[in-house]
Order: C-alpha cells, then sequence, then structure tokens
C-alpha cells in the first residue's frame, strides 16, 4: 500500500471583529484532494434563532440543492428537509447559540463534502451540528445534495439574511486526499 | 560456527488469551518457513478442532486453500481432505488433562517462490490420560504465486490460552559463511504515521534480509531499501538499519531523530469504473489507532433501499450486532440487529433514484488491531434526492478478538460507475 501524507489544512479563518462578518469563504480550492472537511464553530449576533447556511461556488441563486436531516433540540425529536433550495441548512432554530442565549457559547458542525472536484456526478454532504446553550440545545445530523456536476471551488458558510459571526467564529478548511 | 536455521520470532499468548496469533512483514531472502507450535484452546471440549492457518491475510474460507490428510486416534486411523480451507489439526483443549497442550510443526519450503506453495503438518495431542487423541499428518496447498509475508494461525474453537506458543524460523539455502556487512547512508523520511528509511547495501554484504530497529525496539524487516517502519506520533524517534543474515546483523550509524506529526493516512482506494460485487482492502497495516472508510457510492441496479455491508477479516458469520438510527425526512426510525451475520448500514441510494445523485457514508473503525476487544464501528451517511432522502448513524460491534486484516464491502446490487471507497489509518 502506498503511504502518502493526506489530510491537510487548507485554510482557517477566526472572526476577530463583531458585526462585520456574516460569510467565511474558502475560495480557489485546489482540486486534488478527494473530499472536503470544514470544520466551523459559530455563534450570530442576532438577537433571534439563527440559521447557519452553507453554499458553494459563488452561486447563491442557483436552487438546485436540497437536504434531509434529524435533529434534537432537547425536547423533541424530528426528521425534516428541504427541497429546491439554495444552501445546505447545517443548523437553525432557538437553539442555535445567538445573542439571547448563554455568553461564550457557540455550535459546532463538521461538514464533509465528498468527491467534491469530480466532474461526473452530483456531489453530496455529510453534516454533524452540536449547539449546546446550557438549558436548550440542539444536534443535527444531515445529508445534502447539490445537484450539479461542476467541481467545487469555493465553499462558503453564512448567517441566513441576518446577522453576523460574532468574535471567535471559527472556520477551518481541510483537504483529504485518497491514495 | 555455520548457522542456517535460526528463529525470526517467538509468540507467546498472555493472560487473555488470543483466538489467532500472526506474523507480518516476513522476511523474503530465506530459503524456507518452519513454525513450530504448542497449543491449547478454551473450548469446552477435549479436543478444538478447526485450526488453520492463514497467509497473506487473505480471506477465508477461500478457494487457494485446500488440505489432505492422515490421523491416528489411538484406536484407528483415518484420512480425509477439504476444499477452501486450510488445516493444522486439532489441538487440545478445557477438558482435557491439565496443562497438555499439542505440540507440532508447519514446514513451507520455498515461501518467496512464484510457484504454489505447499505446507507439511505434524502434530501430536496425546494428553497423557489413554483416552485417544489424534495425531496428524497434513499436506496443506497454498495456491498462490505471492510470495508470503505474514502468516496466521487461528483457533477454530475458542481461543488459544495462556502460554500457547508459535515460533517462527526461517532456513537458508545454504551455510552462511561471513557475517553481513552493514548497509551505509541511511536516510529517514517522515511518511505520516511510517518513517520511510532508505539506505544503500554494501557491495557483497552476504546478507539475506535487512531490518529497522528504531530506539523503542521495534524491528521492521525488508528485502530492499526503503523499509517503511512505524513512527510514533509527536515523540523523538530514530532508527538503526542493519544487513542480516543466518550468522548475525551489521547496523549501519543510527538515523536523525525523526518526530512525525502527521496523523491521517491514504492507505487504498477503490475507483469504480464498471459494476463492481464489492471490494476488498486486504494487509492493512496493524500500527494505526483508527480506520477510516469514505465512501461515495450508488447502486448499479434494484430500487430503493439496498443495505450496505461491511465485514472484517472474511467473517460473515453471526458475530456482529448493530444499532441504526435514522431519519427520512419526515419520520424517525431506530432498529436493532443482534447476532447478525453482516452488519447492515443502513439503506444506501438506489439505481433509479436521481440521476448522478451519490450515497455518502464515513466509517470510523477503532482500535482495529487490538487483540484484547470486541471491535467498535461507528458510521454516518445518507442520501438525498431532493424530495426523499434518508440519513443514518450507525454503531457496530464485531464479537472478535482478532486484529482486523482486511475489510469487504459490499450492497445489495453492485457498487455503480463512479463510485469511490477510499481507506484511512489514524495514528
Amino acid at each position: 500500500m502506498t503511504v502518502q501524507a493526506t489530510y491537510v489544512n487548507l485554510g482557517s479563518v477566526v472572526v476577530s471583529t463583531n458585526g462585520t462578518t456574516s460569510d467565511i469563504g474558502f475560495g480557489s480550492i485546489p482540486q486534488t484532494y478527494t473530499d472536503l472537511r470544514l470544520v466551523v464553530q459559530f455563534r450570530t449576533d442576532y438577537s433571534s434563532s439563527s440559521v447557519a447556511a452553507l453554499y458553494f461556488n459563488s452561486d447563491s441563486s442557483t436552487t438546485n440543492r436540497s437536504d434531509t436531516y434529524i435533529m434534537y433540540n432537547g425536547s423533541s425529536l424530528t426528521s425534516g428537509r428541504e427541497t429546491t433550495v439554495n444552501r445546505i441548512q447545517v443548523a437553525s432554530g432557538p437553539t442555535t447559540p445567538y445573542s439571547a442565549t448563554a455568553t461564550d457559547m457557540f455550535g459546532v458542525a463538521v461538514i464533509d463534502i465528498l468527491n467534491y472536484s469530480n466532474t461526473t456526478t452530483n456531489k453530496t454532504v455529510l453534516w454533524r451540528y452540536s449547539g449546546d446553550t446550557n438549558g436548550t440545545g440542539s444536534t443535527v445530523v444531515g445529508v445534502g445534495t447539490v445537484q450539479s456536476t461542476t467541481a467545487i471551488n469555493f465553499v462558503h458558510i453564512a448567517t441566513y439574511a441576518v446577522g453576523n459571526w460574532v468574535a471567535g467564529t471559527t472556520a477551518t478548511l481541510y483537504g483529504i486526499a485518497a491514495a | 560456527m555455520s548457522v542456517s536455521y535460526y528463529p525470526l520470532f517467538t509468540q507467546t499468548v498472555g493472560a487473555g488469551g488470543a483466538s489467532s496469533i500472526t506474523f507480518n512483514n516476513i522476511p523474503q531472502g530465506y530459503q524456507d518457513l518452519r513454525i513450530e507450535f504448542s497449543l491449547r484452546s478454551n473450548a469446552a471440549t477435549g479436543a478444538a478442532d478447526g485450526n488453520l492457518i492463514i497467509i497473506n491475510n487473505s480471506s477465508y474460507p477461500n478457494s487457494i486453500y485446500s488440505w489432505t490428510q492422515t490421523y491416528a486416534t489411538g484406536s484407528g486411523v483415518g484420512g480425509n481432505n477439504y476444499v477452501t480451507g486450510s488445516y493444522i489439526g486439532v489441538v487440545t483443549a478445557a477438558t482435557a488433562t491439565t496443562n497438555t497442550f499439542t505440540s507440532g510443526s508447519v514446514d513451507i519450503p520455498a515461501y518467496t517462490s512464484g510457484v504454489y506453495k505447499s505446507a507439511f503438518v505434524d502434530s501430536t495431542s496425546e494428553n497423557g490420560s489413554g483416552s485417544p487423541y489424534t495425531g496428524h499428518f497434513i499436506s496443506n496447498s497454498f495456491r498462490t504465486t505471492s510470495p508470503i509475508t505474514s502468516l496466521s494461525i487461528l483457533c477454530g474453537n475458542g481461543s488459544f490460552v495462556q502460554y500457547s506458543t508459535v515460533t517462527l524460523y526461517v532456513r537458508a539455502a545454504q551455510y552462511q559463511t561471513a557475517l553481513p556487512v552493514a548497509p551505509t547512508s541511511p536516510i529517514i523520511t517522515d511518511q505520516a504515521g511510517f518513517a520511510s528509511v532508505s539506505f544503500t547495501p554494501s557491495s557483497s554484504d552476504n546478507a539475506t534480509a535487512y531490518a529497522v530497529t528504531d530506539n523503542n525496539l521495534v524491528t521492521t524487516y525488508g528485502a530492499s531499501s526503503p523499509i517503511i517502519a512505524p513512527a510514533t506520533l509527536g515523540s523523538a524517534t530514530t532508527y538503526t538499519v542493519k544487513a542480516v543474515n543466518a550468522l548475525g546483523s551489521a547496523s549501519a550509524t543510527t538515523t536523525p531523530s525523526l518526530t512525525s506529526t502527521n496523523s491521517f493516512v491514504a492507505l487504498a482506494t477503490y475507483v469504480i469504473s464498471s459494476t463492481t460485487s464489492s471490494v476488498f482492502f486486504t494487509n492493512i497495516p496493524q500500527n494505526y489507532k483508527q480506520l477510516q472508510i469514505r465512501a461515495f457510492l450508488r447502486m448499479a441496479s434494484g430500487g430503493y433501499g439496498p443495505s450496505i455491508y461491511c465485514y472484517y477479516n472474511g467473517d460473515n458469520g453471526n458475530n456482529y450486532s448493530n444499532e441504526i438510527f435514522a431519519g427520512n425526512g419526515s419520520s424517525i426510525t431506530t432498529t436493532g440487529y443482534a447476532n447478525t451475520s453482516a452488519y447492515v448500514y443502513g439503506a444506501g441510494g438506489s439505481a433509479t433514484g436521481l440521476a448522478n445523485t451519490m450515497t455518502a457514508v464515513i466509517f470510523d473503525i477503532y482500535d482495529y488491531a487490538n487483540t484484547a476487544k470486541y471491535k467498535t464501528t461507528s458510521a454516518i451517511g445518507g442520501w438525498d434526492y431532493n424530495g426523499s432522502g434518508y440519513v443514518w448513524l450507525n454503531n457496530t460491534a464485531w464479537y472478535s478478538l482478532a486484529p482486523i486484516t482486511n475489510i469487504t464491502l459490499s450492497q445489495d446490487g453492485s457498487f455503480a460507475q463512479f463510485s469511490h471507497i477510499a481507506l484511512y489509518g489514524m495514528a
């Protein structure tokens, strides 16, 4: 078996100032890896429930994305989906850390984008999210599809429509290369 | 003194018992192999049957194996044969006289040759009680042209008990008359959980093999440069290269220390270019803490909800259990399977689903090389067809203490073109 270095940090972003950043993006992604993994720790400054949304390829208007998820919010367990939308909704609802929830608490999402550079199939995304806000919180596991055979060269995660990421929000993109 | 026959290594079973005993990275510079064993099983019987030998971490049963034997029970003699299996005879077990172990040997001539291999087994299980026990003369055939690089002795019923031992010997084709000459210019390269140690053999060095020993006294053999040796992450490690023959060894200068920081290693990948029923990962290195499989799959035929199967070391018996927690966009299901033959990772995407859309699955296989634990695997997977979809979490146990050396992955129907399955080691 070939042995080679595999798991490479492609870039990290740390939000250092409040009120300025609603969107964290990674562009010009090398097409030499097999999968991408995006690890995000986030909190918004919005005064109500918020959404963390994943976008691809500077193409926020195309509604060729969809997802299916399981979410537990501390009291109920549900499975839901979004169809024909322009993003993959990684986390949402009142249990996502926002300005009214306990200070300094952040949610964490680990997002895997498989075979992102291939040009023959749609792209499949798996993710896990957990956000605990001391008395409330949620865990999510989901799968999403981007109906496009175009290679992914730009990934960004944004608050949906309102609010900004607070200082201390971090995002790191890794490339994972197969043998 | 001339020496042409000497022990490479002895493995002795500890207090916890062991279901198998394995020798990996067997040096290729000798003529023959010989195994001498002293074995006893904890099975609740007088004699445990079904004990066998596996080469090169192959799956089992397997059409490369067959055997024929003559045996004596003390009251009679007989003979039989079998295909798709190997055999080393019965071993004493729990109700046999205390402290009696079966003794035997296995001779494998020309183990590096490009022809099929034969192995002759001679064993006896006399237990001193006068009750009839069995002696065996067994001829095994291993129909592979590949050199033998690893050997495993597997207990067919129960596990080998403490103090069971297996020693691997090598025989050179002719007597060595001179000590080996040390190689030169060792160079070390970090290869993510491994160190690649390259060196220059000396001219006419009389070596039959080379070895790399690190400062933790872990030795890895090889036939030539480079030798890939384990590296301890975050810990300064040095390596000494040796030329080895039957008379002894000669060491090169020790390398500078290496502190490896990489921890995620790509081991092997299947890119499916045409319909394929299953994939096999074999000879999995044993020095990682965890394995991860990242799979991008689609079924080649059939309808909704094909299952994905993943099993270890060729074991498709009822030795698994699993729990599945899944959602389909509107409802939640939880399902448990006990004593299942091959564990089921929920539903995979179907051949008739949204065109070009693939199921994604990530398996994490924990402590896969441990010989004192059953193996635990967790997985996340799913597919989404813009209006239908399925996402799941799955936990699985494999009730075996054997280290995982090979993995089979399949699904109902077959893997379609553009499926992509990659195996990684995590140090």
